[in-house]
């Protein structure tokens, strides 16, 4: 009988195991690809795993060059998010238009060690850059005036007059 | 019984609500002489559509319900809640006609958590948004910040009484000066000459770490105005990470605080009485919390091993609690990072740091460290009283501006407040989680929300459902006005479906 009891248990701790080893396996990381860089967004998402390890990125560098002695800061996005490189100016000489309301900035290539918290700049999270190279010059971007839109804003004004009017007249009787 | 709303109370609400959204208007003109003056022509039809918009409206409410009655606490209440969603959906068409937005929901939760200082953000490719519509988002935070209905108090409400009732219902009960006027005149001269300041600070600071002149100063306006009204938005994705600079989120860090200080000892501390900032009650509670929130945040990181360094330490543990404290939301590091690597124990500090929130009566969101003291005191007292013979009678004293003793409507009133933002905590929390996020991210985003703070771990974004939009649109604006005014609209909307 108890012999029985123990062969359960064993049974059962046995189940137990197995459940455990599977639901391991099942969300153990060898699934997993070999972690493939994409995007910038990929770098952000897998910080922890590719801290401190050579990346190469592209995107569009976006609002200032922003320089600090004899190296830069520049921001670069593409359609999944944005990243910080930090630059030698020399390396960075040759960035010459950045993204904003009226450009489209230059589309680059940045080769360079991803640190999630680098330590020598303060826990910035960012790529040091080795290689910076435009791929694609940057632009003006000629934003058209929506016609309908204007035609609403006479609409509107004339509306607006007219119950501006319309409160003068109710004042003065 | 229950008295049903009569037309008159319908016109009372119209009528002022026609004036807030009049005051909207006088704020779209900065944004559209921007786009004038710096040639965006397309930005700048979008404001002027929205202006005018604004105008018809205002004028047509005051034709069609003109009365020269004065509000009740009713009115002031239902007007305010009213005139908080009336703006967002108002304040939100530049945004939507700027094409940064895939829905007007999504402009309109944009426009709340401008109006409410919150800081969450659903806009799209900010780094090539014009510089009239971001400055109308950090714009949204300063007339916010600051009490829309401060403004309509300075300049259209002619009587005081009426003028309180709508002070009051925008979660500001405690009067700077006797005359409510002169307290709004003060809110706002002392907020333009710290937006001076402040914003020349900045811009030093962003020239010093290689901004160009004239984009210093836009971002030094911007930082300042998000900064100081503890809302959170900045004009580029990336929030302050953007900078990568040291300097300016120190500057950023002693803005906030000031932002979040209570603006009756701002007039205290203009007036030389310099060392109430070490006496003052509410003052002693924050500082005190945010100490202890540190603590716990690097003890966290320390134990994850997530930083090396006490610089690093200081700039990312320091100034997210403070960011978090403050109700800002400035982040300088990504929201993903908050889950993947800070751990439990620095997170758990930064949910409670959000919670927690500012000083009453100021622009910050949350509990409130006012509060949080008051019910420690409430809590100590009734200790004291249980272990004490049953004649006993104690007194819980406070020097608050004052000296004070803390009354039992007082600690009732801040235990009830303390609960209502629990409970919306946790209702913003299941929403989440029904909609497949995780416990940890769901309350994290949901505190983050109705603290009106605006740090993100990833939850916001352009792709999450539109019921959890909807639900952190609702949080925001109750939680902004501190529940009351909501409770007020829906015992109205109550009234007038069951009232005789």
């Amino acid at each position: 009988m108890i012999l029985k009891r123990i062969q359960n248990k064993s049974f059962l701790f046995l189940l137990w195991l197995i459940f455990l080893s599977v639901s391991a396996w099942w969300s153990s990381p060898v699934w997993c690809d070999e972690l493939k860089i994409d995007k910038i967004n990929d770098i952000i998402e897998n910080a922890n795993d590719i801290d401190g390890q050579k990346v190469t990125i592209q995107g569009e560098v976006i609002g200032d060059v922003m320089a600090r002695k004899d190296h830069v800061w520049f921001n670069i996005q593409d359609e999944s998010g944005a990243m910080g490189v930090w630059a030698t100016g020399q390396l960075a000489e040759q960035i010459l238009v950045t993204g904003e309301y009226s450009y489209h900035g230059d589309w680059v290539e940045v080769a360079g060690t991803f640190s999630k918290a680098d330590k020598e700049l303060n826990g910035e999270v960012c790529v040091r850059a080795e290689m910076v190279d435009v791929l694609r010059r940057g632009h003006l971007v000629d934003h058209k005036v929506n016609s309908a839109e204007v035609n609403v804003a006479l609409i509107l004004s004339v509306l607006a007059a007219a119950l501006l009017l319309l409160r003068m007249v109710i004042e003065r009787r | 019984m229950i008295l049903r709303p009569q037309l008159k109370d319908f016109k009372i609400i119209g009528f002022y609500l026609g004036k807030i959204v009049l005051g909207l208007a006088i704020f779209m003109v900065f944004p559209l002489v921007v786009a004038l003056l710096i040639g965006e022509i397309g930005p700048m039809y979008d404001f002027i559509c929205s202006f005018l918009f604004c105008i018809i409206f205002g004028v047509a409410t005051h034709i069609f319900c003109y009365t020269e009655e004065e509000p009740k606490w009713s009115h002031g209440m239902i007007v305010v809640s009213l005139a908080w969603i009336l703006l967002s959906i108002v304040g939100a068409l530049p945004l939507f006609l700027s094409g940064h937005f895939n829905s007007y929901l999504d402009a309109t939760f944009e426009a709340m958590s401008g109006f409410t200082t919150s800081g969450l953000s659903l806009a799209n490719d900010l780094a090539h948004m014009s510089y009239a519509h971001n400055l109308w988002r950090h714009l949204t935070h300063f007339i916010g910040g600051q009490g829309i209905v401060v403004v309509i108090l300075t300049f259209f409400v002619r009587g005081a009484s009426g003028a309180f009732r709508l002070y009051v219902g925008e979660a500001r009960d405690e009067r700077v000066l006797p005359n409510i006027r002169q307290t709004a005149r003060f809110i706002w001269g002392v907020s333009i000459i710290y937006l001076i300041l402040g914003t020349t600070c900045l811009a030093v600071v962003g020239m010093l770490e290689g901004l160009s002149v004239h984009k210093a100063f836009f971002h030094g306006v911007c930082i300042f105005m998000a900064a100081f009204d503890t809302g959170g938005f900045l004009p580029q994705q990336q929030n302050a990470l953007y900078y990568h600079s040291l300097p300016l989120e120190i500057v950023s860090m002693a803005i906030m605080i000031l932002g979040s200080i209570n603006f009756r000892l701002h007039y205290v501390l203009w007036t030389g009485q310099l060392n109430e900032i070490r006496r003052d009650f509410e003052m002693v509670t924050f500082f005190s919390s945010v100490m202890f929130l540190t603590a716990l945040v690097t003890l966290g990181l320390i134990r994850m091993n997530v930083y090396s360094g006490w610089v690093t330490m200081f700039r990312k543990g320091f100034f997210q609690v403070v960011s978090a404290h403050t109700g800002t939301g400035f982040q300088n590091i990504y929201p993903v990072q908050f889950m993947h690597e800070w751990g439990s124990l620095a997170l758990f500090g930064i949910i409670f740091a959000m919670a927690l929130g500012g000083c009453a009566n100021s622009t910050t969101g949350g509990i409130k460290a006012l509060r949080l003291g008051v019910v420690g005191k409430s809590f100590i007292n009734d200790v004291k009283q249980y272990v004490s013979p049953e004649s006993a009678v104690f007194f819980q004293k406070i020097h608050h501006i004052k000296d004070m003793i803390l009354s039992e409507k007082q600690m009732r009133a801040a235990c009830m407040i303390m609960l209502a933002y629990l409970g919306t905590f946790m209702i913003g929390g299941i929403v989440g989680m029904l909609c497949g996020y995780p416990f940890v991210e769901s309350f994290f985003e949901s505190t983050s929300a109705t603290a009106n703070v605006g740090l993100s771990c990833g939850i916001t974004s352009p792709s999450m459902p539109n019921i959890l939009k909807v639900t952190y649109i609702v949080q925001m604006w109750a939680g902004r006005l501190e529940f009351i005014s909501v409770f007020a609209l829906i015992g109205f909307i109550l009234a007038m479906a069951k009232g005789r």
